[in-house]
């Protein structure tokens, strides 16, 4: 998997990383090794916090009886 | 029957399992509570039970009660509630332990015998020793823990295997479903309530897949959803990729794909809660395919924007 996977990977399942990333793109894609494009930072303005913390909860999956 | 009458029986039996525990083994019985309402993050116990994305065990024998009889006999739905909670607890600390549990489930390892008791011990109320029912308690029973031991040591899965080892994981919930038919005389009825109850199990399991897909992945956790994802993915493609690329998608389409099964082969068993538990999932699962398709669209145009980059030379 590479940086930018791995990035997203934490982006869908770690919600405090995803408002992070999104309050500080450039910090915190630096110290992830990924350069700040343009391009990456119009998709990340794009985000929602919110949106991100729903999508992790799905994916976090406890508490379910099986 | 409505879902009161399930929190409420279920709630009674916990409280009811405790109690029997504080009684016989009052030392470790705080500790038996903590880890029982420590499997849900709510620390309530019969929410593990009652969550709206649970595999339905302990309703399942109660539409079958309805379906058979047009009744419901609280008395005998509340004794199979308590048998299958106690049955749930054996089997789910053997599994914890078997991955390597945490240091409290390894001390009350030797409650699982206390769980099996009671969950066997319940039905010796309802049935002779000769009775044709213990025979498939016998079988399911031990095919539970055929499964334990199998599911450790699986490492590849195609649809064959998924089929045939996600209905073993959860097995022993046939055990009230064959108490109920038994109870009625109508064990003639079990054929087609265990081929539903197996292509339910796989339905669940392949949620579970696609929803514990991280980690599974960074438990090395073989799982069907992510074999799936290793046979399709690209040449050069991660795992990830895929997943980001159609897996996700593959894996909702498939739900839904297995739904509209489920919901041909319910038509026969003649139960409206049942066709009426099958609809909600459906608007379940729809609502997590618009929620959960437009986040990962989202996120995975990060890839097409470094790439860009990658591929551009320099940003535009």
């Amino acid at each position: 998997m590479n940086k930018i996977e791995d990035v997203i990977m934490k982006v869908m399942t770690e919600p405090d990383f995803a408002e992070a990333l999104l309050a500080s793109p450039e910090a915190v894609l630096q110290s992830e090794g990924i350069e700040a494009t343009p391009e990456i930072l119009q998709v990340l303005s794009n985000l929602k916090v919110e949106e991100l913390r729903v999508m992790a909860e799905k994916f976090t999956n406890q508490g379910i009886a099986m | 029957m409505d879902s009161t009458f399930s929190m409420s029986v279920t709630t009674a039996a916990i409280s009811r399992l405790i109690a029997d525990i504080r009684q016989f083994a009052p030392g470790m019985a705080d500790r038996a509570a903590a880890w029982m309402n420590g499997l849900t993050p709510t620390g309530r116990a019969t929410d593990y039970f009652q969550h709206p994305l649970a595999f339905p065990m302990l309703l399942l024998p109660m539409w079958v009660e309805d379906a058979v009889s047009g009744q419901i006999d609280a008395a005998f739905q509340s004794d199979l509630v308590y048998s299958s909670v106690s049955g749930y607890y054996f089997i789910r600390m053997i599994d914890n332990v078997m991955d390597e549990g945490s240091p409290l489930e390894r001390s009350l390892l030797p409650m699982t015998g206390y769980f099996h008791a009671q969950a066997t011990t319940t039905y010796h109320r309802y049935f002779e020793h000769t009775h044709p029912f213990w025979g498939h308690f016998a079988r399911w029973n031990t095919q539970s823990a055929d499964f334990a031991i199998e599911d450790s040591s699986n490492r590849e899965i195609d649809l064959a295997t998924f089929q045939r080892i996600a209905g073993k994981k959860v097995v022993a919930g046939k055990i009230p479903i064959a108490a109920v038919l038994a109870h009625y005389n109508q064990l003639d009825r079990l054929p087609a309530w265990e081929a539903f109850y197996d292509q339910l199990s796989c339905w669940h399991q392949l949620l579970n897949d696609v929803l514990s897909w991280k980690k599974d992945m960074q438990h090395q956790s073989a799982s069907y959803f992510l074999c799936e994802g290793e046979r399709r993915k690209g040449e050069g493609e991660s795992l990830f990729g895929w997943l980001l690329r159609e897996g996700f998608a593959w894996g909702l389409a498939t739900l839904e794909q297995w739904l509209n099964d489920l919901h041909t082969r319910a038509l026969a068993l003649d139960s409206t809660p049942l066709t009426h538990y099958l609809l909600s999932r459906g608007e379940l699962l729809k609502a997590q395919q618009l929620d959960m398709t437009a986040s990962i669209s989202a996120v995975a145009q990060l890839i097409r924007a470094h790439d860009t980059t990658l591929v551009g030379g320099e940003p535009t």
